[in-house]
């Protein structure tokens, strides 16, 4: 019996120092997954905010300039595909497709001293123009909290944790390069 | 307590990874007023720390400014931004804190809000204040009355916001401070034009005479000009000061790159 217990404890200490360091990285990842989150919600509260102004703003526009029907319809489409995106991917897609639709209007726009001088747009333009730098804040935040999440899960202990607990790297909020160019305009489509 | 480490987590990384963009001076005095391009005179300086101390001690929320000489190609919203998360402006607890950045040779300036403030601030509101209170003046070359007069309008909406009767400031926009004059000459430079005017007129009592009005008046014009010499305090002034420490830092706030901005 006594031959027993020094293994025994030596495996019982194993165990300790198992579960502890187990567990803090266990924590570690719970604490940082829920960063992700927190940066994730900021960034979705403030691509719907955007969404908000958009019909608004179209109207403001149309008011003054309803000749400029393409633009217009190419920055009610970037809309309705952002509100339909899923994944971070398709939202980081449809969200640089949407601003270059917007920097496309705001460009029209500049050819209306009348749209530019009335205190409406000044105001929607201004709205506007925090929301996208709002967004790309948010982006910055919750793409470095995803960096370290990922870092994380890649390194040791937090690989072994990650692979028990099912902990998967996060997507990053990027757009493939040329995602803001122009969508095909589609006239059937109904706004969200 | 975790929630404050965490916070606190997400901070050191955003600078991690956002630092390394821009080299923010440190604080000297005051977080309300940096003035390192050297616009502001002593008086206008003594007058926005005392506004914004007063501020802090009654609501905690903080306006700074901070007035650059160059954004050294930087876009001017991630600068204020970072600059507001560097310095902390604002409480940690309310990120109610407000920076206003002028880039002189860039010629731009951008309110950033920080989170807490964002309702009392919106973006079309912080734009508004800036066509009124900012770049009317930065046009006509007056970043000082810019600077001042678009803080004490910031103040009032923050007092509001707080719903405390703090000191009483009005701004004014800048064809209220110069009704007749079409040259653009405002803020210091009216009592001045004030004193001249009554010279010129005195000279013309008691020169009497009628040709000499022209004369006289091309002479009050050059002394006028003499005028923009007098008030020798515009630049340098800093310095000696405050240095030895005590002075009041930012209080941690954060800001998600709510506001506006502008190009003169």
């Amino acid at each position: 019996m006594k031959k027993l217990l020094i293994p025994l404890l030596l495996v019982v200490g194993l165990i300790v120092i198992a579960v502890a360091v187990f567990g803090s990285s266990y924590n570690n990842f719970v604490q940082l997954e829920e960063d992700v989150n927190q940066s994730y919600a900021q960034l979705e509260s403030q691509l719907q905010r955007r969404l908000d102004l958009i019909p608004n703003l179209v109207e403001t526009v149309k008011g003054f300039a309803d000749q400029e029907q393409e633009v217009i319809d190419s920055v009610t489409e970037a809309r309705s595909s952002m509100a339909n995106a899923g994944s971070v991917e398709e939202q980081a897609e449809a969200d640089a497709e949407l601003s270059g639709a917007l920097s496309r209007l705001l460009v029209v726009v500049e050819n209306y001293p009348e749209i530019r001088s009335s205190e409406n747009f000044q105001q929607l333009s201004d709205e506007l123009a925090g929301t996208e730098n709002r967004i790309a804040v948010a982006r910055q935040d919750y793409n470095g909290s995803v960096t370290e999440f990922n870092r994380e899960v890649r390194s040791f202990p937090g690989n072994m944790v990650a692979g028990i607990f099912g902990f998967d790297e996060k997507e990053y909020f990027e757009a493939d390069a040329g995602a803001e160019d122009a969508p095909d305009v589609d006239f059937g489509t109904d706004e969200e | 307590m975790i929630r404050k480490i965490s916070v606190w987590l997400l901070l050191l990384l955003t600078f991690a990874s956002t630092a390394q963009a821009a080299e923010f001076p440190e604080l000297t005095d005051d977080i309300y007023i940096q003035d390192i391009a050297g616009v502001l005179s002593e008086e206008q300086e003594a007058e926005i720390k005392s506004l914004g101390a007063g501020l802090e001690d009654a609501t905690s929320a903080q306006i700074a400014v901070m007035v650059i000489d160059s954004l050294e190609g930087e876009p001017i919203e991630s600068y204020a931004n970072e600059a507001l998360r560097h310095y902390g402006v604002g409480s940690a607890e309310d990120n109610n804190g407000v920076l206003v950045v002028l880039s002189m040779t860039d010629r731009e300036i951008y309110i950033e809000i920080g989170y807490g403030l964002e309702g009392a601030l919106p973006d079309g509101k912080v734009g508004r204040i800036l066509d009124d209170y900012a770049v009317p003046y930065l046009r006509e070359d007056q970043p000082d009355e810019a600077i001042l007069n678009t803080y004490q309008a910031l103040y009032n909406e923050v007092s509001a916001e707080y719903d405390w009767d703090g000191e009483a400031v009005s701004p004014q926009p800048l064809n209220e401070v110069t009704p007749s004059s079409g040259e653009g000459d405002g803020g210091i430079m009216q009592p001045i034009v004030t004193f001249l005017i009554v010279l010129v007129l005195l000279f013309l009592f008691t020169g009497g005479g009628g040709g000499g009005g022209r004369g006289r008046r091309g002479r009050g014009r050059t002394m006028r000009r003499g005028g923009f010499f007098g008030p020798g305090s515009f630049g340098g002034g800093f310095g000696g000061g405050s240095g030895g420490g005590g002075f009041r830092g930012g209080g941690g706030g954060s800001s998600g790159g709510g506001g506006a901005g502008r190009g003169f």
